[in-house]
């Protein structure tokens, strides 16, 4: 196919675009749905810990875990969808912020280890807390990767991981309160997994979103 | 000849009015970026025709994201990273072996060598030799790795290597081309 023929064809297949460059919209449906469907199946998988939420008054450390572990999930989320959208600022420094929140997040339970947030226990204990922070983060996964596809994303390993690892940061957030409290535990078996969910995505993104596949035209012909 | 910042305001207009369904917006804004990524890709690799390769996937990706780009943001910076991104993408998807492109010489260019097709990219004249003439025997000749490889008397996963060297060596050499585009 040649140019003009190409760039015909292009102009034939123009829709009207709505909300362009906006990325609120599928972040904040994202949110929900997958919060949503964590926390049903958090709650359909075993009870909270006894007086969970109440210690969030009782332990301000505890709280602002909790807060930054929320605010990690919304940033990794809305950075996993900005990631699909080309901009003139190279990707990796785009994620030195998440980062430093990331390590921000963890650093909580690093420090645990001489101080915990909150009073170290074993209520709640949870035998399959890594399997279900895995398989609870799945189906948030897919979901991401469904709305990144729909942008444009130009590093889909970036895309991946991110989409994996916010995915990934739900159920771990949500297991401060659904599973023992034990700073090297949470760092073994609910934030271990948020970084296998980050790798799986990094290996699914390229395939999960080829941007190739999805053109107005065959591609089965050269381009010329 | 139009300055940059006016091509910046009238790409940035034609696209809002592409969003609302202006065709003919649409349609003068693709040619024009057409022309520029020609010229790019030509700038940094040289005359030869898989540059059209480069065009075509670049419209297709500004087609295809074109809901991606804000009107209240930069044009260049959305325009140019999609363009670097096609062209890295195309060398490497050729590398992997997946949708190699047709990367044959210019027939309106007379050229004996590719290479030095290939050098006078100034992109790629930065490369050394060897990587210049390991992609110069992978991508523009079309010889596949072990051919490469046995024409340069070196063995195959050397051959493969100096090619994965080079893409990402372009690459480099295009990110740090930013500031000129």
């Amino acid at each position: 196919m040649n140019r003009d023929n190409l760039i015909q064809d292009l102009v034939a297949d123009l829709q009207p675009v709505k909300r362009a460059g906006r990325i609120g919209l599928p972040a904040g449906v994202w949110l929900l749905a997958a919060g949503v469907y964590t926390t049903i199946m958090i709650f359909v998988s075993g009870p909270l810990r006894d007086d969970a939420i109440h210690h969030l008054l009782d332990y301000p450390w505890f709280a602002a875990e909790t807060a930054v572990a929320i605010a990690c999930v919304c940033s990794i989320a809305i950075m996993a969808l900005r990631s699909a959208i080309p901009s003139g600022t190279p990707i990796f420094k785009r994620l030195v912020p998440l980062l430093l929140l990331s390590a921000l997040w963890t650093s909580f339970y690093v420090v645990g280890l001489w101080e915990p947030a909150h009073p170290v226990s074993m209520d709640g204990n949870r035998a399959h807390c890594v399997l279900q922070t895995l398989s609870f983060s799945l189906p948030s996964m897919a979901l991401l990767l469904y709305y990144a596809r729909r942008q444009l994303p130009l590093w889909p390993r970036v895309t991946g991981a991110l989409a994996g690892a916010a995915a990934g940061a739900i159920p771990a957030a949500w297991m401060q309160f659904a599973c023992m409290y034990v700073p090297i535990h949470i760092l073994s078996e609910h934030l271990a997994p948020v970084l296998l969910m980050a790798a799986v995505g990094a290996v699914i993104g390229p395939f999960a979103l080829n941007t190739r596949q999805n053109v107005p035209r065959s591609r089965n012909e050269s381009v010329h | 000849m139009t300055s940059t910042v006016e091509d910046e305001a009238r790409w940035s207009q034609l696209m809002a009015a592409a969003h609302r369904g202006d065709k003919r917006a649409y349609e003068q804004l693709l040619r024009e970026l057409a022309s520029v990524t020609d010229h790019y890709v030509r700038r940094h690799f040289g005359a030869l025709s898989f540059r059209e390769d480069c065009v075509q996937e670049c419209l297709l990706a500004i087609h295809k994201g074109k809901h991606t780009y804000d009107p209240k943001r930069a044009f260049r910076p959305w325009f140019f990273t999609i363009v670097r991104n096609r062209v890295i993408d195309l060398l490497r998807s050729a590398y992997a072996g997946k949708e190699a492109p047709t990367m044959t010489m210019d027939n309106s260019q007379t050229h004996p060598d590719p290479s030095d097709e290939l050098a006078a990219g100034d992109i790629l004249s930065e490369l050394d030799i060897n990587q210049r003439k390991a992609l110069s025997l992978t991508k523009i000749q079309g010889y596949s790795i072990a051919e490469a490889a046995e024409r340069s008397g070196i063995t195959e996963s050397a051959m493969k290597s100096r090619v994965s060297r080079a893409v990402r060596s372009v690459a480099q050499l295009l990110q740090q081309d930013r500031g000129k585009e």
